[in-house]
């Protein structure tokens, strides 16, 4: 990354390294993928808006997260129908979130482990990941029952999440 | 309440699937359980990354006949004299490969597909996109950057292109621009084609990129221009702050293409379109759009020229499509 006085081109390129973390943290707390979009532009204006807040030695990721969960908030309170996480316990999950958590390492691992799935729980995380479909969907598109989506995408995540492990213990043992 | 019963929460919490009363519970047993808390981000990891890895997994996209919208404009050359005029050789000896290439081009052209597939990158009203940013160029994709602008509905006798907002400029400067002033304001968007890669690998990859500008009425002797430039960027490039310095960036992007200096008219009911093509190296990541507007003529060199009164934009568009290079 290239040095800059410049505050605000500063808390943009930690921005941009931190992204995927950024985007993972959101669509975990608000897993609808178009306004977990809507409020990761939000917290890119904000931490721009902000930027000659951001100390150079601090943590920039916990300052990120931070404001992401007050676009959080903010994003909920206005958009009706969706489930409520009070302030509290959005505060207190938010702390509680692992430092390396959605790092670029499990992202590349998870890349990788995605080809690994049986064929059928393939098709499921396709429509459901890269075409953005929601559960009721995949299960119109696949003549199922919503339930069975369920089950099926609990049973794909645990699959994946097992590989990443392996995947990230091998390259350990390297 | 069992552990596994924790799971069924989070993952239907994942799916967007609760029931109100499962939601209540959800949101009592994080309130109360570190253990669940720890639980939690267990689970939602592979879900939190799982679009952009299936991004990274599959990159090109059967889906984009889902987006595949009109077709591109015809590549056949008009005219006979544009075709010429275009490959003009020297001497006589050429008037017979010009008549060659005139011949082959035009069966080219003819034999080309009448439709293909057009895939829309960005259609940019104004109407739900945040706020632009005035931090200068922005190496984050998807969110506009650049001068002092805002967004508006109708004023001054503009109305918007289309629906109710569109974008104006208002300085010719941002915080903390390290020259402040200037005559030109100008807004980007970083635009991400890495999943296209496949699609660029032949080097038939183009993009379009169109604007629509307007002012209300100014002065007889003022004059406005405005302006639309595409950059073709790598990774490295487009997000290190390169793109910060003008002339570091024309001489690190992997392409670029500009329309500029039209001049705005006096009419503000109508509203005066531009577009420019590039044709996409093999290796580009990233696009850079800027559309600008600027003083021109005696107003550049009058006092407060780092000001705009009501000079806007709508309706950016940016498509790309596959062409083959021409022969």
């Amino acid at each position: 990354m290239a040095k800059t006085d410049d505050p605000t081109l500063r808390v943009q390129q930690l921005f941009v390294r931190h992204q995927g973390q950024l985007k993972a943290f959101v669509l975990a707390l608000w897993p609808d993928f178009a306004r977990a979009d809507d409020v990761l532009q939000e917290v890119f204006l904000a931490v721009s808006a902000k930027a000659a807040e951001f100390e150079p030695e601090t943590n920039f990721l916990a300052w990120a997260r931070s404001i992401t969960r007050f676009k959080l908030l903010e994003a909920r309170r206005n958009a009706p129908r969706t489930g409520a996480m009070s302030d509290d316990v959005l505060a207190s999950l938010a702390a509680s979130c692992p430092e390396d958590w959605g790092s670029d390492r499990k992202l590349a691992a998870l890349a990788k482990c995605l080809a690994s799935l049986a064929p059928k729980a393939q098709e499921i995380v396709r429509l459901r990941y890269h075409r953005e479909h929601s559960p009721p969907e995949i299960a119109q598109l696949l003549s199922r029952s919503v339930n069975s989506i369920g089950v099926a995408l609990a049973k794909a995540r645990t699959a994946l999440r097992e590989c990443i492990e392996r995947q990230l213990n091998q390259e350990g043992a390297r | 309440m069992t552990e596994a019963y924790w799971d069924r929460l989070i993952e239907g919490h994942l799916d967007d699937g609760l029931s109100e009363a499962e939601q209540a519970e959800f949101t009592a047993l994080l309130r109360d359980s570190e253990a669940a808390r720890s639980r939690f981000w267990e689970l939602a990891e592979v879900h939190g990354l799982a679009r952009d890895a299936a991004r990274i997994a599959w990159p090109d996209a059967e889906l984009d006949d889902e987006v595949a919208q009109k077709a591109p404009p015809p590549l056949i050359i008009s005219s006979a004299r544009g075709l010429v005029a275009w490959f003009r050789p020297v001497g006589l000896v050429a008037a017979g490969l010009v008549l060659g290439i005139l011949t082959t081009g035009l069966a080219w052209a003819i034999a080309l597909p009448q439709r293909d597939s057009v895939k829309v990158l960005l259609a940019e009203s104004f109407e739900s996109t945040p706020p632009p940013t005035a931090g200068g160029v922005p190496i984050v994709a998807d969110v506009w950057s650049g001068d002092f602008t805002e967004l508006v509905e109708a004023q001054s006798g503009v109305q918007p292109a289309s629906a109710r907002r569109m974008l104006r400029f208002l300085r010719a400067d941002y915080a903390g621009k390290p020259n402040p002033g200037g005559y030109i304001s100008e807004v980007y968007r970083l635009l991400d084609v890495r999943g296209r890669r496949r699609e660029l690998v032949e080097g038939d990859g183009v993009v379009q990129v169109s604007a629509l500008f307007n002012a209300a009425p100014f002065a007889a002797d003022e004059k406005y221009h405005y302006s639309l430039s595409m950059f073709a960027l790598n990774q490295e490039t487009a997000t290190d702050g390169t793109t910060r310095n003008g002339s570091a960036m024309l001489d690190q992007c992997l392409a670029s293409t500009r329309r500029s200096n039209d001049l705005l008219d006096h009419d503000s009911q109508t509203w005066q379109k531009m577009s420019a093509e590039l044709r996409l190296p093999p290796n580009t990541d990233f696009l850079l759009l800027r559309i600008s507007v600027a003083h021109g003529g005696r107003s550049r060199e009058s006092q407060g020229h780092e000001k705009f009164t009501a000079h806007y934009a709508d309706d950016v568009r940016v498509v790309f499509a596959r062409r083959p290079l021409l022969p």
